[in-house]
């Protein structure tokens, strides 16, 4: 399964694939399955952009929900508020977003490993809590209006417009990966010291991953307040963390492909589940159990060599 | 209305929580050190411990020590197990996928549990009627034997582990295996029982935490979150690997956060206490009395 995954010839199975998506709507008519879509696209672009800093880089970046939520709530705020467009707040979520994660990386470029997690756990917690609590501003667990992006109802708007969003996200990814930057990030992740030896900055390198991916989260984060309708501090809670962190852990973190697997084999089976209600998370809690034991790479095997990044194209 | 026998009694209730608190950070602190692992679900033994005492309670009718130990033996063996089943498979990893590894891992158990225990135990609060009744005046003070009986027996707890730790020879192969596992293995030291030991004592203290508090806190599914969250506080204030560390900062957090709440809401009390632990990480990376660096 593997190394099935990993020896595709990859271009034409992407166009291939891009092809699919695109016709989807036309082909399958149900608007359920559409917003099930566009759900794993918005996880797949989370997940992919997490997973720069955590499978490729190795900084365990457990607090970037934080982004998603402050990207949600600045879009959602600037256009109820302010009187922005939505499109201005898609915009201003990702800036305020990146502002964010300068703020919380700063700490942990002097910490290690799970540390890391602490630190950006708390200050994803602590701006949890202060959304939730300052009912004037965000009405809290009452919960936001937000208006929606597109001017009528349905989702095949949202459906052609997130998934623009994800191809460009996976082809700039892609080329990051791909560039002296995903070779740094790997050497980063492998030893610190070592690339630092070489002459490597680290809070460089580590700084622009945050703010790239911080940005990107905080603009998914944003259409998701505009496509769901209604916001509240849930979007930054640790369940969308730790969502996250199975889809993917269960779809091979460190590959290109990996997250977007796991977000929506895990969105798909999120559904499903939805009946079971609390027998849901206890199987989410199996599958994390079952894939550090047994999964360490995912489905798509990460966590590659370098070689394999450079050759099998990611 | 801040007069003092309300701080006096606040103080006495801090330390009451400080004893506690102790309990459960000390044991995280040593699965840290020993084991190498962040426990994420060290919560979930607390919560166990308290179900097992609400059960013993409720249905056996035992009395406070009993319970203690029946709880504190019976969450020794579910932490070995989870040693051995979970964590140990994981040691012939290299470092990151050790640690990326376990962190991961422990977040599942802890999910796992937390959602097992909703569906066995569903998710009212289930609590116990205090220990003992009865109050007593010491001072400006009036305290209940309750709490005071939690207090001794939890410092009785500390006092146990402290000599288990310095002056028996598993605690001094707790100490060697971590200062240096490959040295201690080299030495002859059987690191796989010694490990499955440090989880089991860790659990253990975590669900004596739980079975003491549980006249106070009351018991439910998620009440582990809390906990741990505190444990993180505790363990990073005082340092990183030490116990002694742990045993300040316990006793400290605890009576801060009780004359805390004379002043400030609950609801932003999680805030101050995480806006702490970021900044103690982030200006003294191995914590106030930390060994090990962060």
């Amino acid at each position: 399964m593997k190394s099935f995954i990993a020896n595709l010839p990859n271009k034409r199975w992407f166009a291939l694939a891009g092809l699919l998506f695109l016709l989807f709507p036309v082909i399958v008519n149900d608007s359920y399955f559409h917003h099930l879509f566009i759900l794993s696209f918005i996880f797949a672009i989370f997940v992919s952009s997490w997973n720069i800093l955590f499978g490729f880089m190795g900084v365990f970046s457990f607090g970037h929900h934080a982004f998603f939520g402050v990207g949600a709530y600045v879009s959602a705020l600037s256009v109820v508020k302010l009187g922005f467009t939505p499109w201005i707040g898609l915009f201003l979520g990702g800036v305020a977003a990146a502002l964010a994660s300068l703020i919380i990386s700063w700490p942990t470029f002097r910490l290690k490993g799970p540390y890391i997690a602490i630190v950006t756990l708390a200050f994803a917690e602590v701006l949890r809590i202060i959304c939730s609590n300052w009912v004037d501003l965000t009405r809290g667990q009452l919960g936001l209006s937000v208006p929606s992006i597109f001017v009528g109802a349905g989702r095949i708007q949202p459906y052609y417009f997130v998934f623009l969003m994800f191809a460009a996200t996976m082809i700039i990814l892609n080329k990051m990966i791909h560039s002296s930057f995903g070779l740094v990030a790997i050497s980063i992740r492998e030893s610190q010291e070592a690339a630092e030896s070489l002459g490597i900055s680290l809070i460089g390198y580590k700084r622009l991953a945050f703010i790239l991916t911080s940005f990107i989260v905080g603009v998914v984060g944003a259409f998701y307040a505009h496509y769901i309708g209604i916001l509240t501090p849930d979007v930054m809670g640790s369940n969308v963390m730790f969502s996250v962190l199975i889809m993917g852990l269960f779809g091979g973190i460190g590959t290109l492909l990996g997250p977007v697997l796991g977000a929506f084999i895990l969105t798909f089976l999120a559904e499903s589940l939805r009946g079971l209600e609390n027998y849901r998370f206890l199987i989410y809690g199996l599958v994390i159990i079952f894939t550090v034991l047994f999964l360490p790479r995912g489905l798509a095997g990460g966590l590659g060599r370098l070689r394999t990044v450079y050759r099998k194209g990611g | 209305m801040y007069n003092l026998e309300i701080i006096l009694r606040q103080a006495f209730y801090g330390l009451v929580l400080g004893s506690n608190y102790v309990l459960i950070a000390a044991g995280f602190s040593l699965v840290w050190g020993v084991v190498g692992v962040m426990n994420i679900a060290h919560g979930e033994f607390f919560m166990l411990g308290a179900y097992a005492a609400y059960f013993i309670l409720t249905f056996l009718g035992w009395n406070l020590f009993l319970t203690t130990i029946a709880a504190m033996a019976l969450i020794f063996l579910i932490g070995v197990f989870f040693e051995k089943m979970t964590i140990d498979p994981l040691r012939p990893r290299k470092k990151l996928d050790y640690d990326m590894g376990t962190l991961i891992m422990t977040i599942g158990i802890s999910i796992f549990l937390q959602n097992l225990a909703l569906i066995v135990f569903g998710p009212k609060y289930k609590g116990v009627p205090a220990y003992f009744d009865g109050m007593v005046r010491l001072g400006p003070i009036i305290m209940s034997y309750d709490r005071i009986a939690i207090f001794l027996v939890a410092l009785l707890l500390i006092g146990i582990l402290l000599f288990l730790i310095k002056h028996t020879r598993i605690g001094l192969a707790l100490r060697a295996v971590s200062e240096n596992p490959d040295g201690a293995a080299l030495a002859g030291i059987p690191i796989g029982r010694v490990l499955y030991f440090a989880f089991g004592l860790s659990a253990s203290f975590a669900g004596a935490a739980g079975v003491l508090l549980i006249p106070i806190y009351n018991v439910y599914p998620t009440v582990g979150g809390n906990v741990i969250l505190l444990a993180f506080s505790i363990v990073i204030f005082g340092g990183l690997g030490s116990v002694k560390g742990a045993i300040y900062a316990g006793f400290l957090i605890g009576i801060l956060e009780s004359l805390a709440v004379l002043f400030i809401s609950s609801a932003w009390k999680d805030v101050i206490v995480f806006a702490i632990v970021i900044l103690v990480l982030t200006f003294r990376p191995r914590g106030l009395m930390g060994t090990k660096e962060a």
